[in-house]
């Protein structure tokens, strides 16, 4: 049944999803407080420009701009491959949606193995996080989200963990759905995070 | 239980779909690292790179997240996120002096 959805009868696909909460309410919830924290944090960061602008002009300068690409293009491979699993266990692939789950793994890896290439060179460089304002921040940003990746990792290694066991189908997909959603959310603040700090400083 | 199977094959499939909004994201991606690498941040340029990190942001959020056809709330709320902070990001960095004034204590 390759390339073949399932539709109860009946069932308008657009007017069905319009009505639904993807996941559920409570995983919402959670990414609404995590992307809060991410606000507030870009937020924070924009004052402390705005007091110090010489040093936020440099900042960007100092950067690894190739580590920052990288993890965003990684970053957005993994949103890719994460989506792909959901439209395979839709459409009742489960296989192929393990499959997918394990390249959304293999690009949070690769994301981990940048940020850490990444920090390396900046001790290289002298640079850390008392350097100054710029990289205190910088630091603050970029480790809250390395962690976040992490536990974002976890959790869709739980969930490829219970689709292997069988817990999710073509039907019932829910804990699978918000893994998905919160693997999202990661890629989300970093879409903001990159052009802040690599980009316009 | 009977079920109704829509087809999803073609050229306009999910698959494709998704492939596209990928690639898309990875050359938007690619335009603002040539920018960082190119021209120092000056008005146009930060209008171009906030641009794409709202239309970015808004592809994650219809597409990839599959939240084009989910409930108004939910979207909207996420879609918000794209709209609203880039407003600011591009007013604190066009007038950092007037946000400076406004936090100083």
């Amino acid at each position: 049944m390759d390339g073949i959805a399932e539709v109860l009868p009946g069932q308008s696909l657009v007017g069905d999803r319009a009505r639904l909460v993807p996941a559920n309410i409570a995983v919402w919830i959670l990414i609404w407080a995590e992307l809060t924290e991410f606000a507030l944090f870009f937020v924070i960061y924009l004052v402390v420009r705005s007091h110090n602008p010489e040093l936020f002009a440099e900042g960007p300068a100092q950067l690894n701009t190739l580590a920052g690409i990288l993890n965003t293009l990684v970053l957005l491979t993994s949103s890719y491959c994460v989506a792909r699993a959901m439209s395979a266990i839709r459409s009742g692939h489960r296989n192929l949606c393990l499959k997918w789950l394990g390249w959304t793994l293999a690009m949070g890896l690769c994301y981990c193995a940048i940020k850490g290439w990444e920090y390396q060179w900046n001790g290289a460089e002298g640079i850390d996080s008392r350097t100054n304002r710029f990289f205190t921040l910088y630091y603050y940003l970029t480790f809250n989200h390395l962690l976040h990746v992490l536990v974002g990792m976890c959790t869709i290694g739980w969930a490829m963990l219970r689709t292997y066991l069988g817990a999710f189908n073509q039907q019932q997909h829910e804990g699978l759905e918000g893994a998905a959603c919160y693997w999202h959310m990661i890629d989300l603040a970093w879409i903001i995070i990159f052009p802040l700090l690599y980009v316009l400083g | 239980m009977s079920i109704r199977k829509i087809k999803t094959g073609g050229l306009f499939s999910e698959a494709n779909v998704l492939m596209g909004v990928w690639l898309l994201l990875l050359c938007l991606t690619l335009l603002t690292a040539l920018i960082a690498e190119s021209v120092d941040p000056v008005l146009w340029s930060v209008l171009v790179v906030i641009l794409t990190v709202s239309f970015k942001g808004q592809l994650v959020v219809d597409h990839l997240m599959g939240l084009r056809h989910a409930n108004a709330v939910i979207r909207y709320s996420m879609l918000s996120y794209f709209y609203l902070l880039p407003l600011l990001i591009i007013w604190a960095m066009v007038f950092p002096s007037q946000l400076a004034w406004l936090t100083t204590l």
